[in-house]
C-alpha cells in the first residue's frame, strides 16, 4: 500500500488532498488483480476489455501504486476528480468501483480509437502546489468494424484534454494503426505536455516490466524517447511471442508560481504525472527471413527436379482424353 | 445496336481481359495508398495482409475470424458480423459471378502473367491427366471446410479432445501464397518469414513458405497452378448458379469440335463435352470467356447477365480473330 500523508484512510472525502501527497507512483492499469476478474475480461486490440450491455466493449482501470509495473500494489479508488473524453473529444463519465481487490475506473468505449481518462488532483504543501495526474491513453478497436485507413489515420493522433496541467502523451510511428504494438528493443517516445504546450526539463523515466529504468530530461520540444529493453528472457519452448508486459513512465517537473489554493499560499508548482502502457516481444525475436527463404527455395528446387524428373519420363506430356463421339 | 453488338462480339477478349486484370490489380493493390476502400469481402485475393496498398480484402480474411466464435454467440450480437460479411460477398459474387477470378484476382492475374513469361521463356507447360484433375479438384472444398472449421474449434473447445492452438487461428491465410506474393508488390517482404515461437507456428508458416515455392514453379510450368485448389474459387461455386453473369451453351449448335477445351487454361472438358446443361459453369472455370471466344459456332457458346447477352460466339467474330492473330 501507498503511504499517504494526512488522512487518507479515516476520512475517505478528504482523499484528493491526499491522493496529490501520496508518496508512490499511482497510476491506471487494465490488468486485474484476481483470476476471477481476469476470467471477465476478453482480448482486444488495444488491452483486455468487458463485455458490456448490448455487445459494447467496456474498459476496466485499476488504480495502482508503485514504481515496479510486475509487483505494484491495487488501491481502492480514491475521490478525486475523473475527467474522460471519447476519440472524437466527447466527454465520457467513468463510473468508479471498488472491490474487495483494489478499485479504478469503468467506462463504456462504443467508438473506435483512442479514449483518453484521467484522475486529477492538487494540494498544497509545504509551500508548493503539488498536481497529480494519473492517466489511462485506452484504445478502443474490433476488426468487425473494418480497416478503413482514412478513418483509422483520423484517429491516430494523440490528444491532450483541457483542462489537464501536466500530462504524458506517446508519440505516434509513422506508420502506426490499430494493431501496432510496443515492442522489445524497438524505440518508443513520449511527450511531456502543460496544456498541449511542450514542457522543456521535466524528468520522464520509463521503468519496464523487469524493473529496468531509464530516466530522460525533456529538451525544448519535451520530447523523451527510450529504446524500450529486452527483458523477456525463457527456454524457448516456453516462449510466449503474444506475452503481455506493462511498462509505467513518470515524468515531473517544477517551475515557479505564486498562488493560493483553498486559502493557503504557494510559490512554486510541482507537476507529476503517469501513464502505463504495454510492449510485446519484437517479431526479429521469433521470426527468421533466412529460413524462410530457405524452406522456399528448397520446396522450388524439389519442384523443378519433380517437374523435370516426370518430364524425361513422359516423352509425349500432350492431353491423353479424347471426347466421347457417341454420346 | 446490331452494330454495337457485332462489335463486341468480335473483341480480343483476351486482350481486354489483360488490360482489365492490370486495372483490376493497380485497384486492388495499389489504391489504398489513395484510401480507396472496397470493403473486406471481396471475392478475390485481395490479400488483406497488403496493409498499405490494398483497395479491398479478400473474403476468406474475414470469415476465419468470424467462424472463431463461441458456439452460443452464433446467436447473439456477435453473429451479426458473419451474416453482413456473407451477404456483402454474395452480393459481389452476385455480379461478376466467376469472372471475379478471370477479371479481377490479383493472384490470377500474377499467374497469367507468368503463364505469358513460360512463353516468352519457351518452356512447355503442363497439364493434369483426367484422373488428377478430377482428384485435385477436390482439394479446394477440403480447405475451405477447414478454414472454417478450425476457427470454431478454437473457440469451442471440446472437453476430452485436444485443444486446437490459437496460432491455427487463420489456418488458410498461413499457408496461402497471396500473403506473401501480393503485399511484396508494394515492397513489403515481412511475410516471407518462418516463426519459431511455436511448433504449430514454425510448422504452418514452413508449410506457407514451402507452398510459395511450389506455387512459382508450379504457375510457371501449369496454367493457373494454384487456383485449381483455391478455397475461394470453392466458395465461390457454391453459389456460381445463382449468379447474374452465366455462361451458356446451346447444345444443338455445338459440332464438338473440341476448340472451346483446347484453349480453356482450367481443362474443363465439360466445356466441349457437355451438350446437355444450357447453363455451364463448372467449378474451376473462371469465367474468362476465352472458350467463347473460340467458338465458331454462331450463337453456340455465349456469356448472359439477366439472361441478356452480352458477348457471343458468332462466325463473324471468330473469323475476325482469327485474321487478327494471323495479321501478328
Ligand atoms: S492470405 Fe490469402 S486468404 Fe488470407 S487474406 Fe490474403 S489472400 Fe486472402
Ligand atoms: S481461384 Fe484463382 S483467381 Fe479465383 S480467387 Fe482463387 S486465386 Fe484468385
Ligand atoms: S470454360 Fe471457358 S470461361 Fe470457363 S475457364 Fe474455361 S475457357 Fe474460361
Amino acid at each position: 500500500m501507498p503511504e499517504f500523508r494526512g488522512a487518507l484512510p479515516l476520512a475517505p472525502l478528504l482523499l484528493l488532498p491526499a491522493l496529490a501527497a501520496a508518496t508512490e507512483p499511482l497510476w491506471f492499469s487494465d490488468l486485474p488483480p484476481t483470476a476471477e476478474w481476469t476470467e471477465k475480461t476478453l482480448r482486444a486490440h488495444g488491452g483486455l476489455v468487458e463485455r458490456g450491455r448490448g455487445g459494447v466493449s467496456v474498459k476496466r482501470l485499476w488504480l495502482r501504486a508503485g514504481d515496479d509495473p510486475a509487483h505494484a500494489s491495487y488501491l481502492p479508488m480514491p475521490a478525486g476528480e475523473v475527467v474522460a473524453e471519447g476519440p472524437e473529444r466527447e466527454p465520457v463519465a467513468p463510473k468508479p468501483f471498488s472491490a474487495e481487490a483494489g478499485g479504478g475506473i469503468r467506462f463504456e468505449m462504443p467508438e473506435e480509437g483512442f479514449y483518453n481518462a484521467y484522475l486529477l488532483s492538487r494540494e498544497v504543501r509545504d509551500g508548493t502546489l503539488e498536481t497529480r495526474v494519473v492517466k489511462a491513453e485506452v484504445l478502443m478497436h474490433s476488426c468487425a468494424n473494418g480497416h478503413d485507413r482514412r478513418f483509422t489515420e483520423g484517429r491516430m493522433p494523440p490528444r491532450v484534454t483541457a483542462g489537464v496541467p501536466f500530462e504524458l502523451v506517446r508519440e505516434r510511428k509513422p506508420d502506426e494503426d490499430f494493431h501496432s504494438r510496443a515492442a522489445s528493443g524497438e524505440p518508443i517516445a513520449f511527450l511531456a505536455l502543460n496544456q498541449g504546450e511542450p514542457v522543456a526539463g521535466a524528468e520522464v523515466r520509463l521503468i519496464s516490466n523487469t524493473g529496468w529504468g531509464k530516466t530522460v530530461i525533456t529538451g525544448p520540444d519535451g520530447r523523451a524517447e527510450f529504446r524500450m529493453v529486452r527483458d523477456y528472457f525463457t527456454d524457448w519452448p516456453e516462449f510466449d511471442k503474444r506475452r503481455r508486459q506493462d511498462y509505467l513512465v513518470l515524468a515531473e517537473y517544477r517551475r515557479p508560481l505564486e498562488g493560493e489554493l483553498d486559502g493557503r499560499p504557494y510559490a512554486q508548482a510541482h507537476y507529476s504525472a503517469t501513464l502505463a502502457g504495454t510492449y510485446y516481444p519484437a517479431e526479429p525475436e521469433y521470426q527468421s527471413y533466412l529460413y524462410g527463404l530457405g524452406v522456399m527455395l528448397l520446396a522450388a528446387t524439389l519442384s523443378v527436379g519433380g517437374v523435370y524428373h516426370y518430364r524425361l519420363r513422359q516423352r509425349r506430356p500432350e492431353r491423353r482424353e479424347t471426347f466421347d463421339e457417341k454420346a | 445496336m446490331k452494330r454495337l453488338r457485332a462489335f463486341v462480339n468480335g473483341v480480343d477478349i483476351q486482350r481486354f481481359r489483360t488490360w482489365f486484370q492490370l486495372f483490376a490489380f493497380v485497384l486492388l493493390v495499389y489504391s489504398g495508398y489513395l484510401y480507396i476502400d472496397l470493403g473486406n469481402s471481396l471475392p478475390v485475393f485481395a490479400c488483406g495482409f497488403n496493409d498499405a496498398g490494398r483497395g479491398g480484402v479478400c473474403y476468406l480474411l474475414p470469415l476465419q475470424h468470424q467462424t472463431h466464435i463461441p458456439w452460443e454467440s452464433l446467436f447473439s450480437w456477435r453473429a451479426l458480423g458473419l451474416v453482413t460479411g456473407f451477404l456483402t460477398f454474395f452480393a459481389w459474387l452476385l455480379v461478376l459471378n466467376k469472372a471475379w477470378c478471370g477479371y479481377v484476382c490479383p493472384l490470377g492475374a500474377i499467374q497469367d502473367w507468368m503463364t505469358a513469361l513460360r512463353r516468352r521463356l519457351r518452356l512447355r507447360y503442363s497439364v493434369y491427366s483426367l484422373e488428377s484433375f478430377t482428384r485435385l479438384k477436390k482439394v479446394k472444398y477440403i480447405l475451405l471446410v477447414l478454414l472454417i472449421l478450425i476457427p470454431f474449434a478454437i473457440s469451442n473447445p471440446v472437453e476430452g479432445l485436444p485443444h486446437v492452438p490459437e496460432d491455427m487461428a487463420t489456418p488458410f491465410c498461413t499457408i496461402c501464397p497471396a500473403r506473401m506474393v501480393i503485399p511484396a508488390f508494394t515492397g513489403d517482404f515481412s511475410q516471407w518469414t518462418l516463426d519459431f515461437s511455436t511448433v504449430t507456428a514454425l510448422v504452418m508458416t514452413s508449410l506457407g513458405m514451402a507452398i510459395l515455392g511450389i506455387f512459382f514453379v508450379g504457375a510457371l510450368v501449369n496454367k493457373r497452378f494454384f487456383c485449381f485448389f483455391c478455397p475461394m474459387s470453392a466458395l465461390q461455386a457454391l453459389f456460381s448458379n445463382i449468379a447474374l453473369l452465366k455462361l451458356r451453351k446451346d447444345g444443338d449448335k455445338c459440332t464438338r469440335c473440341g476448340d472451346c477445351y483446347r484453349v480453356c487454361d482450367m481443362q474443363i472438358k465439360a466445356i466441349a463435352d457437355d451438350v446437355e446443361r444450357k447453363i455451364l459453369i463448372e467449378d474451376d472455370c473462371m469465367m474468362c470467356l476465352k472458350c467463347v471466344a473460340a467458338c465458331p459456332e454462331e450463337g453456340c457458346l455465349k456469356a448472359t447477365f439477366m439472361g441478356i447477352p452480352v458477348y457471343e460466339a458468332t462466325e463473324e467474330g471468330f473469323f475476325r480473330r482469327q485474321q487478327r492473330r494471323g495479321g501478328e
